[in-house]
C-alpha cells in the first residue's frame, strides 16, 4: 500500500479551504413547487388510469373512482346511480388533481428538507413507494373517516388492495420517483459518482 | 392447567403506564440527539472503509472536492436545534444527550420488563398459540377495508404481534447495534459487528432502527385515535378500562399537560446546550462517564484485520498544523526532531525518529473509528507505548500522560494547541502504539508525522497526531479547561472514547 497514490494522502495534493464543499442540492422553493406540480399530475394521471382500470375489471364500473371522489365533496349520494355522470366526472377529477399536485408538492419538499433530492435512484424509487402507500394511509385511514366515515364500508378487500394500496405505490409513488430521476429537480452533482467513474 | 386471566381485565398497572410516559420521553431524546450525532457524518454505508460515493444514503447538501484534500471535519452537517439536540453542529453535547437518554430508556425498559414478567401483563405481548399468525392477517385484513378489526385479549393479534416485535426484536437490536459502533467492545470482541457485517453496516441498521421507531410511534398513535382516543387515554393515564366522560376529560387533561412538559424538557434541554454548553456537559457526564468508565472502558482490543482488507484512500481528519516549527521539520524530513517524555517519571527521555525506530516495533493492521462515525482499516507500525513508559519509569504519583502536539489549530484560532490526556492504564495495554509507519509507508503529515497515538479501543479523536511530547502527570485539571483534551474544553467530547 502506497500512500502516495492515494490523493487524500499525498502531500503534493493541495488543501481545500475548511469546511467548503462541492453543492450537490439547492433549495428554491419556487423551483420544487413547479417540479412537484408536475410530477404530482403526471403521478395523479397515472393513479387515474390505473384505477379506472382496475375499477374496470374489478368492478365493472370504471366510473366509481370518480364517483367516490366526488362524494368527498358532496356526501354519499355521489354513489347512487342518480347522481349525475358529468358532475361525478367533473368533481372527481378536480379533487384528483388537486390532491395530486398537493401530494407531489409536499413530497418534493420531504426531499428537500431531508437533503434527498439527490439520493440514489433506487432509492429514490423506494422514497416514492413510502411515500404512495403513506398518501393512501392519510386519504383513506386518516382522512377519509373524518370527513366521510359513511363511505369506509363500502370498498371490498380486492378493490382497496388493487386500487388503493397497490395502485398508489405502484403508480403514484413511482412515477413520482421516476419523475424526479429524469428531471432531478434541485440536484446540481450525481455525489455517488467515483473519481474512477469520471474517468471512465 | 390453570388456565390464564381473563386477559381483558389485565388493565394498566402504575408500572406499565409510567414505563410508557418515560419511554417517550427518553426515545424522543433519543432521536433527537441522534439525528445531532448523524450530523457529525451525515452518510450511511454498508462497508467499513467509507469511500467517497460509496455510501447508500446521505443527509447533506455537498460532496467533497476529486482533486483537492479535505478532512472528515468538512463534511460535517449542522441541522437546526428544531429537529436535532442541540443542533447546529454539538456533535460531544449530542453523544451526552444520546447516551444519557439510554441510559434512562435502559432502566425504564428493564422496569417495564420486570413489571411484565411479575404479573399477568407478560400475556399483553407475548403470543402463546400459532393462531396468532392467523388472526394477525384477519386483523391486517380488517385495517385494509378500513375497519376496526374485533378487540383481542386485550389487543388484537396484529396489535399483539406488532409490540412484540418492538419489544423483543426491534428494541434489543437497537442496543446491540449501538454497542457495536463501540471501539471498545469492538476491539475486545471482534466478531460482535461482525453480526451485522461490520461496523458501518451495524450504524446502518442502527439508523433504519430509528426509522423503524418513529414509524411505529406514528402508527401507534394512528391507530389509538382510529381505536378511540379517549378511551386508550384513559386506559394508559389513569388504568381505566370502561372510563366515564368524567374519567375521559381527566385523561386528556392529563395528557395533554403531560405533553406540554415533554415539550417545555425539550426546549429547556436544547437552549439550555446551546447557552450554557459546559453546565450542560458536566450535568450530563456525570451520569454518563461512570457508565462508560467502568462497562467499556477497561476492555482491551484484540482485533486484527488481515492486509488486504486495508482501506485504500482513508479520510484525514483535521488539517496539519500550520506551526513554523513543524514546517521546518517536515522540510527537512524530521531530521532534528525529538519526541520528549516528562513529568513524573524517573528518567526523562529526550528521542529522536531514529532512536524510536529502533525500539522493537509493533505491527498492526486495524479499524480506525472516528467520533463522526466514518471508519477505515489500515497497518500501523510503531513503538508500544508500555516499552518507554518501562524506560522511564513512571513515579507511583503519575496517573495520566499528557501529549503535547504541533497542532495549532489554526482552523480555529485562539483555543491553543491541540493536547489530550489518557489514562496511565490505557498507555500499557497491547495495541497501544506511538505510531511512525502507516500502511508501510512512513506517516503521512495528514495523518500525524512525524508520530501519533493509536488506541485501538477508542475513538479517534484520542489518537493524537503531529506528536511533541509527553508528559506523566498526577491530575490534568490545571491543563486547558481541565477537561483532559482540547476536544473535550473545546467542543465537548468526553475524555473518555469508548464509544
Amino acid at each position: 500500500m502506497n500512500n502516495s497514490s492515494n490523493p487524500r494522502s499525498s502531500d503534493a495534493t493541495p488543501w481545500a479551504p475548511p469546511r467548503v464543499g462541492v453543492p450537490v442540492e439547492r433549495r428554491d422553493a419556487w423551483e420544487l413547487a413547479m417540479h412537484g406540480t408536475r410530477a404530482g399530475l403526471l403521478a395523479g394521471i397515472a393513479l387515474g388510469v390505473v384505477e379506472i382500470g382496475a375499477s374496470t375489471i374489478l368492478r365493472a364500473d370504471p366510473w366509481l373512482p370518480f364517483d367516490f371522489a366526488a362524494a368527498l365533496i358532496v356526501g354519499p349520494e355521489a354513489l347512487v346511480p342518480s347522481f349525475p355522470l358529468a358532475a361525478s366526472l367533473a368533481l372527481g377529477t378536480v379533487l384528483h388533481v388537486l390532491l395530486s399536485i398537493v401530494f407531489g408538492v409536499a413530497f418534493l419538499g420531504a426531499l428537500a428538507l431531508t437533503f434527498q433530492l439527490s439520493a440514489r435512484p433506487p432509492l429514490m424509487v423506494l422514497y416514492g413507494m413510502l411515500f404512495g402507500v403513506t398518501v393512501w394511509e392519510i386519504n383513506f385511514l386518516a382522512v377519509l373517516p373524518v370527513i366521510a366515515p359513511e363511505l369506509t364500508g363500502r370498498l371490498d378487500l380486492s378493490t382497496q388492495f388493487w386500487n388503493g394500496i397497490l395502485s398508489y405505490c405502484l403508480a403514484y409513488g413511482a412515477v413520482l420517483a421516476l419523475y424526479i430521476i429524469r428531471v432531478r429537480p434541485g440536484m446540481l452533482d450525481q455525489w455517488w459518482r467515483t473519481d474512477d467513474d469520471e474517468a471512465t | 392447567m390453570t388456565p390464564p386471566l381473563p386477559l381483558v381485565e389485565l388493565g394498566f398497572p402504575l408500572g406499565i403506564r409510567l414505563t410508557h410516559a418515560f419511554n417517550l420521553v427518553f426515545l424522543t431524546l433519543l432521536v433527537r440527539s441522534g439525528i445531532e450525532i448523524l450530523g457529525g457524518h451525515p452518510m450511511l454505508y454498508f462497508n467499513d472503509h467509507c469511500r467517497p460515493g460509496s455510501e447508500w444514503i446521505r443527509f447533506t447538501s455537498k460532496r467533497m472536492f476529486r482533486n483537492q484534500r479535505w478532512t472528515a471535519e468538512d463534511e460535517k452537517q449542522p441541522y437546526t436545534p428544531w429537529v436535532a439536540l442541540p443542533g447546529r453542529d454539538n456533535l460531544g453535547l449530542g453523544r451526552f444527550w444520546h447516551f444519557v437518554a439510554v441510559v434512562g430508556w435502559l432502566v425504564t425498559g428493564v422496569i417495564y420488563l420486570l413489571v411484565l414478567t411479575t404479573s399477568e401483563q407478560w400475556q399483553r405481548l407475548v403470543p402463546t398459540s400459532w393462531d396468532v399468525l392467523r388472526h394477525a392477517w384477519e386483523a391486517a385484513i380488517a385495517y385494509l377495508r378500513l375497519d376496526i378489526p374485533r378487540a383481542g385479549h386485550p389487543y388484537n393479534a396484529l396489535q399483539q404481534l406488532t409490540y412484540f416485535a418492538v419489544v423483543f426484536v426491534l428494541t434489543p437490536l437497537q442496543i446491540s447495534t449501538g454497542l457495536a459502533m463501540s471501539p471498545a467492545l469492538a476491539g475486545r470482541f471482534p466478531w460482535f459487528p461482525r453480526l451485522f457485517g461490520g461496523r458501518q453496516a451495524a450504524r446502518s441498521v442502527h439508523f433504519l432502527g430509528l426509522m423503524a421507531f418513529v414509524a411505529f410511534t406514528v402508527h401507534h398513535i394512528a391507530l389509538v385515535i382510529a381505536h378511540g382516543l379517549r378511551d386508550g387515554l384513559a386506559a394508559i393515564v389513569l388504568g381505566v378500562e370502561a372510563p366515564t366522560a368524567a374519567q375521559q376529560a381527566v385523561a386528556v387533561a392529563i395528557a395533554l399537560a403531560f405533553l406540554a412538559a415533554l415539550i417545555v424538557l425539550h426546549i429547556w434541554a436544547t437552549r439550555r446546550s446551546l447557552r450554557k454548553p459546559r453546565a450542560m456537559r458536566d450535568a450530563l457526564q456525570r451520569i454518563v462517564d461512570p457508565v462508560q468508565a467502568r462497562l467499556l472502558q477497561p476492555l482491551i482490543s484484540r482485533q486484527r484485520y488481515q492486509p488486504e482488507s486495508i482501506t485504500a484512500d482513508p479520510r484525514p481528519n483535521g488539517r496539519p498544523p500550520r506551526h513554523e516549527r513543524y514546517r521546518e521539520f517536515v522540510e527537512r524530513g524530521f531530521s532534528g526532531w525529538r519526541f520528549d517524555i516528562s513529568g513524573l517519571v524517573e528518567q526523562r527521555l529526550s528521542l529522536s525518529l531514529d532512536e524510536l525506530r529502533r525500539v522493537e516495533p509493533e505491527h498492526q493492521v486495524t479499524l480506525h473509528k472516528c467520533i463522526q462515525g466514518w471508519s477505515y482499516i489500515a497497518a500501523w507500525q510503531g513503538v508500544p507505548l508500555k516499552a518507554l513508559l518501562d524506560r522511564c519509569r513512571p513515579t507511583p504519583q503519575a496517573r495520566y500522560i499528557l501529549f503535547r502536539t504541533f497542532d495549532d489549530k489554526w482552523e480555529e484560532p485562539g483555543h491553543g494547541e491541540y493536547y489530550c490526556v489518557i489514562d496511565l492504564d490505557l498507555a500499557r495495554v497491547p495495541q497501544t502504539l506511538l505510531a511512525y509507519d502507516m500502511n508501510g509507508q512512513p506517516l503521512p503529515t495528514a495523518f500525524g508525522a512525524p508520530l501519533r497515538l493509536r488506541l485501538e479501543n477508542q475513538l479517534g479523536y484520542k489518537m493524537v497526531k503531529w506528536i511533541r511530547s509527553m508528559e506523566l502527570i498526577a491530575s490534568y485539571d490545571d491543563i486547558g479547561a481541565g477537561y483532559g483534551g482540547w476536544r473535550a474544553d473545546l467542543l465537548h467530547y468526553s475524555r473518555l472514547a469508548p464509544i
